[in-house]
């Protein structure tokens, strides 16, 4: 019998509809227990998660995990990947093929969507994997570490097509990290959790103008933030 | 051109061992009716096809090939994803699909005889007994092997379990069955072969290879025995090509 281990106590937040919130913890915080149990694949023992007025099992949300790239189908080509939670659906190869277009060109997409994964680079992989977790229109977007195993050049140009593609969808974006300047620079709120059994420790407002890009690294504001959001961790870890 | 190229290099492998052939022939190393001249051979086989004779025996073998494997895909393939699918599935029948494997087919053909008849039927057996078992491991471990972080991602996206096994875990198997057809359908012709030779068939390429090797017509038997090489190696080629096809992402 595996004995049984708290790793969520009383974890409580809100996100205003079309917000980008970061999850912000050390290694093992259970960030990504929580995001399962918001996505439905994980049950919570108790409490309740209300996304729009519906329940977790009622609202779409949309999962991003870490290596995201690696979880596109093989066999399909780009634009059927884009389009596979619309077959999921049961929508006509047709309709969903001309929804997966339309919505490349909305979000200002440009990859070779006639190409099968193996023949793409990996930005376009990032790329096909990212609009392919937006074309049901989600109510939430959870991104779990989806920069990580990136290198310095697709980091920033995903970091930045992510901001672009949220300022355009709006859509309601919780994404976990482990970096604070990444967290600054894509958050409308960090939310600072603690280790194991995870509680929030602090709710970070981050009011920087937006669009951001890394100039905002460097003033006072930021500086404040930065320091307010290490705070916060040491606590969550008992420093 | 690289088709082309790689073709030329096999090629030049058959030259190799042609000239080797003839030059055993030419310097007597063994009696000639034990190694006949290759030409000899060769003139035989192309006259077997021009006069048409060995028709009826090549279509035999090619249909107790082909028909004894299709129904041992019919059987492999969906038993072995329902192994790979439940978990109980699996602890009841994989000890005893791991005994039978191990058991050789040919081993079986008096038993097959016995319940079936002295015909094309125990041939059809032996090859459904000596294939099925790996279709249905290698379909069974293309399931357990399947990617679970797309079948994870899927189950995120609110698909059912139905979704899932046919949309994702499917089609990540999909090359685990490939190499059990694969070596199923090579096996299959190995099988039809023996059981050909040893199990009183009339008709057939293996019955030809004993029955000319019983007249000491060597030469007649070796161009049988090379017809076989070059089924095998054409149905092979046109099985590679067809995997190439369909599991066009497989390795890459």
């Amino acid at each position: 019998m595996q004995k049984k281990r708290q790793i969520l106590d009383r974890v409580s937040f809100s996100a205003k509809k079309g917000s980008f919130v970061v999850v912000f913890g050390p290694n093992g915080s259970g960030k990504t227990t929580l995001f399962n149990i918001l996505a439905g694949l994980s049950e919570s023992d108790s409490g309740s998660v209300q996304i729009d007025g519906k329940t977790h099992r009622q609202a779409k949300t949309s999962f991003l995990f870490q290596n995201f790239a690696d979880t596109l189908f093989p066999w399909k080509n780009c634009l059927d990947n884009i389009a596979f939670p619309l077959e999921l659906k049961g929508i006509d190869k047709k309709k969903r093929r001309e929804s997966a277009m339309e919505l490349m060109g909305r979000l200002g997409i440009s990859i070779p969507f006639n190409n099968y994964p193996y023949q793409c680079s990996g930005g376009q992989k990032q790329l096909t994997a990212l609009a392919r977790s937006l074309v049901r229109n989600p109510d939430l977007l959870l991104m779990d570490e989806p920069f990580s195993a990136l290198d310095y050049d697709t980091r920033e140009m995903m970091e930045n097509k992510v901001l672009e593609v949220w300022s355009k969808l709006k859509v309601t974006t919780l994404l976990i990290s482990h970096d604070v300047d990444e967290a600054i620079l894509l958050a409308d709120k960090i939310l600072v959790v603690s280790k194991p059994p995870t509680y929030v420790v602090d709710e970070i407002e981050v009011n920087l103008p937006r669009p951001r890009s890394s100039d905002v690294v460097g003033t006072e504001k930021y500086y404040d933030i930065r320091n307010r959001v290490i705070s916060s961790f040491l606590k969550g870890v008992g420093k | 051109m690289s088709f082309i190229k790689t073709f030329s290099y096999g090629i030049i492998g058959f030259i190799v061992i042609i000239a080797i052939w003839q030059a055993i022939f030419f310097l007597g190393i063994f009696p000639a009716i034990l190694i006949p001249a290759p030409i000899s051979v060769l003139q035989i086989l192309f006259e077997m096809f021009y006069t048409g004779s060995i028709y009826p025996n090549l279509f035999a073998t090619l249909y107790r090939t082909i028909g004894g494997f299709l129904v041992a895909l019919v059987i492999g393939v969906p038993l072995g994803l329902l192994l790979g699918q439940y978990k109980l599935a699996y602890k009841l029948l994989q000890p005893m699909v791991e005994f039978f494997r191990a058991v050789p087919a040919t081993a079986l053909f008096p038993l097959f005889i016995l319940f079936l008849g002295l015909n094309d039927l125990s041939i059809f057996g032996a090859v459904v007994f000596g294939t099925v078992f790996i279709i249905i491991l290698n379909s069974m471990y293309g399931v357990h092997n399947a990617n679970k972080a797309r079948m994870l991602l899927a189950r995120s996206m609110q698909a059912t379990q139905f979704q899932i096994f046919s949309k994702v875990t499917f089609y990540d198997a999909l090359p685990y069955i490939f190499v059990g057809v694969r070596q199923a359908l090579s096996l299959s012709l190995i099988i039809v072969i023996v059981t050909e030779m040893f199990f009183g068939s009339a008709t057939g390429l293996g019955y030809l290879i004993y029955h000319f090797q019983l007249l000491y017509q060597t030469s007649t038997m070796y161009a049988v025995i090379i017809l076989v090489g070059i089924i095998g190696y054409l149905i092979n080629l046109v099985f590679v090509h067809l995997e190439r096809r369909v599991v066009h992402w497989s390795g890459k």
